[in-house]
C-alpha cells in the first residue's frame, strides 16, 4: 500500500514538476496545486503505465481520492 | 538530437517526462530560431501542444503557441479572433479527426446522395483553407482522417459507397488532390500514423469520452513526431545524407576476410535478399535526392570490390564519396562532410556495430544515429525516423547527388592547377543574377532557410514573405544561379535589400557552401551595386549578426570594400560602402547575363 503511495507520489511530482508535494491515501486533486484536469490526464495516464493496469470510464469517473486508485489497482493487481 | 524523441518512441516516457525533457532541450546550448505556431483543433489539442513543442525544441526551433478554444478549429479560421490576428502565425497546424465529418452516407443514401455529401464535406475545408491562407499567407498543416473506428458493411464498407471507409477514403483522395494543388498546404497523414500504429490502440473511447481527445495518450508522440517533422521540413533541417558502413550493413559478411566470392547479397538466400532490399530502398531515397556516402573501415580496393560485386544494387558511382581506411567513423565523417561542404548535423549514419554508433554519438551529436543493428530493421528505423521528410520538391533536389559529384570533379580539376585563376577561368562559369522570379521562390525560401555558414544575417523567410518583397519596390532582390564546365549548380545566392530614403540595407546575403571561392559573391556584390546606382541609392549598409555557424563570413563586407563603422560586444556589426565613388568590379571570372 505504501509503497504505491510513494509511487504515485513520484508520478505526481513528476507531472507537475514539484519536487516537494506530498500525498496521503486521502488527498485528493483539489488537495494538490495545480492538479487540475489537464494534469490529470497526465496522472492517470502514468499510472496506468506504472502499474499494469487499465482503468474502465466507470472507475475513472468514480475516483475521489487517492486511496481510490490505489484499491481499484490492488483489485484489479489481484493483491486484495 | 535528444535521445527520447528519435525513433523508436518511448511514448509513455514522453508523456511523463515531458517537463524533464523540455528544460533538457532548453538547456542545450544551441542557437534557436521562433516561430509562432497556432493550433486550431476540433478536439482537445492540450498535450499535442505540449508534446509538440518537445519535438520542435528539439529541431533549435523555438515555437510560440496559439492554442484555439476547445473544438473551435472551424470557427477561429473562419471569423477569426483579435488574438489570433494580432499572434500573427507562421505555421497554422489544424487537428481534427472523423469526428469532425459533420455528415456520413446511410443506407438510404444514393451514389448521387453520396458524392453532394462529400463535396459538401470537402467545400467546408476548402473554404476554410482558402480564408486562413488569404488572411495569414503562411503554411497550412491539415491532417487527413483516419478510419472509422467500426464498420457496419463489414469488409463491404471500403466497396460500397455508402460505406464509412469508403466515404474517408474518397475524402482524403480530395485533401491529396487540394496538397498537391496549393504550394503552401501540407498533409499531415493520420491515415497512416493511425494504421501503422494500429487504429485499435489509436482509438481510445476512454481518451474520449474523459477527456475529447480523438486519439489515445500514447499515440500523441507519434502525431507530434510526424507534425514536427512536417514543420522541420518547411524550415530547410531535413537530413541531406546517409552515411553508411559496408560489411555487414550493405552486405552480410565482412569482405576483408570472407572475399568479394562470399559476401552475402542477392535472391537466393533469405539473409542475402534482406540486404539486397535495403539496398533498393537506398537507391530509392538517392533518387529522391538523398546523398549516399560510405565510411568503411576497410582496405580501400577491397571496398570498391566488394561494391563491384555483380549482384550489388547500388554501384560504386552512387556514392559521392567513399571513405574506406582505418581511421575513425567520426574522422571519417567530418571528412566526407568537409568534401560535400555539408554539415555533420546533415548525416544519418547508418552502422550495424553499436560500438561505432556510440563513437559518433559522442564525437558527433548532431549527427542521427540509427540505432537498429540488424539489416532487416534498417528500412524501418530510417524511414520512420522522418529525416527526409519532403515538403517542397524543387528541382535541385533530385539534382543532388549529381551536384555534388560535378563538385568533387572540380576539387580534383583544382588539384591539377598551380594557379587558382588559371583553375577558375577553366571552369568557363556563366552566371544568371536578377531580381527574384517565380519559378525560383521555392528555392529562394528553402535557401532563407536552411543556409547556415555563408550567411550575413541568418533571417528566415518564407516563400509568402519572399513574394512580397519580390514585388514591392522597397526592395531591391537578387538571386544567382551559377552554370560551369560541370553542370548547372542551381541557384546558390540570394541578397536583399531594403531601401530606407537614399540608403539601402543589406538585409539578407546568404550563398550555398558548394560555390564557395567561385567568386559567386564577387558577381553577386558587383550587380547589387550596379542596380543600387541605378536606382540613385548613395550607400549601401551592411549587417553580421554572429552566429555559432557563420564565423566565415565575419570579416566578409571588408574583404569586399565595406568599412566598419559599428561593432557590439556580442560581434553584431555594422559596415558601409559609399556608391557615390567610382566602385571596381570585383569578378573577374565568371561571365554573368543579366
Amino acid at each position: 500500500m505504501m509503497e504505491k503511495l510513494y509511487e504515485i507520489q513520484d508520478i505526481i511530482r513528476d507531472v507537475l514538476g514539484d519536487e516537494t508535494i506530498t500525498i496521503n491515501q486521502q488527498s485528493t486533486a483539489a488537495d494538490v496545486g495545480r492538479w487540475d484536469s489537464l494534469a490529470n490526464v497526465q496522472i492517470i495516464l502514468a499510472i496506468e503505465d506504472t502499474f499494469g493496469v487499465e482503468f474502465s470510464l466507470d472507475e475513472m469517473t468514480s475516483f475521489y481520492c487517492i486511496g481510490d486508485i490505489i484499491r481499484t489497482i490492488e483489485q484489479k493487481t489481484g493483491e486484495r | 538530437m535528444h535521445s527520447m524523441l528519435s525513433y523508436p518512441l518511448d511514448a509513455p516516457r514522453i508523456m511523463r517526462k515531458r517537463r524533464t525533457i523540455r528544460q533538457e532541450l532548453l538547456e542545450r546550448n544551441t542557437q534557436m530560431t521562433d516561430k509562432r505556431i497556432a493550433i486550431l483543433g476540433g478536439s482537445t489539442t492540450h498535450d499535442i501542444r505540449e508534446i509538440l513543442e518537445l519535438f520542435i525544441l528539439d529541431q533549435n526551433i523555438r515555437p510560440l503557441f496559439y492554442e484555439s478554444e476547445y473544438g473551435q478549429y472551424w470557427q477561429d479560421a473562419m471569423f477569426g479572433t483579435d488574438t489570433l490576428r494580432a499572434f500573427k502565425p507562421d505555421i497554422i497546424f489544424i487537428h481534427t479527426s472523423n469526428r469532425n465529418i459533420m455528415g456520413y452516407p446511410d443506407a438510404a443514401s444514393t451514389a448521387e446522395d453520396v458524392e453532394k455529401l462529400l463535396q459538401a464535406q470537402f467545400q467546408h475545408f476548402v473554404t476554410m483553407w482558402d480564408k486562413l491562407q488569404q488572411e495569414y499567407h503562411c503554411p497550412i498543416i491539415q491532417n487527413n482522417f483516419e478510419y472509422p473506428y467500426y464498420r457496419l458493411r463489414g469488409n463491404r464498407d471500403a466497396v460500397d459507397v455508402q460505406g464509412r471507409v469508403c466515404f474517408i477514403t474518397r475524402l482524403n483522395m480530395l485533401f491529396a488532390e487540394y496538397a498537391r494543388d496549393h504550394e503552401n498546404f501540407f498533409i499531415n497523414d493520420i491515415n497512416y500514423q493511425s494504421a501503422d500504429y494500429g487504429l485499435e490502440k489509436w482509438s481510445d473511447p476512454i481518451a474520449w469520452y474523459l477527456y475529447k481527445y480523438t486519439l489515445s495518450l500514447n499515440a500523441i508522440p507519434t502525431l507530434a513526431f510526424n507534425v514536427a517533422n512536417i514543420i522541420k521540413s518547411i524550415y530547410g533541417k531535413n537530413k541531406k545524407a546517409l552515411a553508411l558502413d559496408l560489411d555487414n550493413t550493405l552486405w552480410g559478411g565482412i569482405v576483408g576476410d570472407d572475399g568479394v566470392e562470399n559476401l552475402v547479397l542477392g535472391q537466393e538466400t533469405s539473409m542475402g535478399q534482406a540486404y539486397t532490399e535495403f539496398q533498393e530502398y537506398l537507391k530509392s531515397l538517392q533518387q529522391q535526392g538523398v546523398v549516399l556516402c560510405i565510411l568503411s573501415k576497410n582496405e580501400h580496393e577491397n571496398a570498391i570490390a566488394g561494391l563491384n560485386h555483380p549482384q550489388m544494387v547500388l554501384r560504386p558511382e552512387d556514392f559521392v564519396d567513399i571513405e574506406a581506411n582505418w581511421d575513425s567513423k567520426s574522422r571519417n565523417l567530418t571528412r566526407a562532410a568537409q568534401k560535400l561542404s555539408l554539415l555533420p548535423e546533415s548525416f544519418v549514419f547508418v552502422d550495424d556495430n553499436p560500438a561505432e554508433q556510440e563513437q559518433i554519438r559522442q564525437s558527433l551529436p548532431e549527427t542521427a544515429v540509427i540505432t537498429a543493428r540488424k539489416v532487416e530493421e534498417f528500412v524501418r528505423h530510417i524511414d520512420k525516423g522522418g529525416y527526409f521528410e519532403i515538403t517542397y520538391v524543387s528541382g535541385d533536389d533530385l539534382r543532388r547527388s549529381e551536384m555534388y559529384r560535378e563538385n568533387l570533379k572540380r576539387v580534383q580539376l583544382q588539384e591539377s592547377y598551380a594557379d587558382y585563376g588559371d583553375y577558375l577561368r577553366s571552369l568557363n562559369m556563366r552566371a544568371e543574377i536578377r531580381p527574384f522570379a517565380d519559378i525560383y521562390m521555392a528555392r529562394i525560401a528553402q535557401l532563407t532557410n536552411k543556409t547556415n555558414q555563408f550567411n550575413l544575417t541568418t533571417k528566415r523567410f518564407s516563400q509568402e514573405e519572399i513574394e512580397k518583397m519580390a514585388g514591392d519596390d522597397h526592395y531591391i532582390t537578387l538571386y544567382g544561379k551559377l552554370e560551369d564546365c560541370f553542370g548547372d549548380n542551381g541557384v546558390v545566392s540570394v541578397v536583399i535589400g531594403k531601401i530606407n530614403g537614399d540608403e539601402i540595407d543589406i538585409i539578407l546575403w546568404l550563398m550555398s557552401c558548394r560555390v564557395l571561392k567561385r567568386e559567386m559573391e564577387y558577381a553577386m556584390m558587383d550587380e547589387f551595386v550596379s542596380r543600387c546606382k541605378k536606382t540613385g541609392l548613395k550607400k549601401i549598409n551592411g549587417y553580421y549578426y554572429p552566429t555559432l555557424k557563420n564565423s566565415m563570413v565575419k570579416e566578409f563586407y571588408g574583404t569586399i570594400g565595406f568599412t566598419k563603422i559599428l561593432e557590439d560586444e556580442t560581434g553584431n556589426a555594422k559596415w558601409f560602402l559609399n556608391v557615390e565613388n567610382e566602385y571596381d568590379k570585383k569578378n573577374s571570372n565568371i561571365l554573368v547575363v543579366g
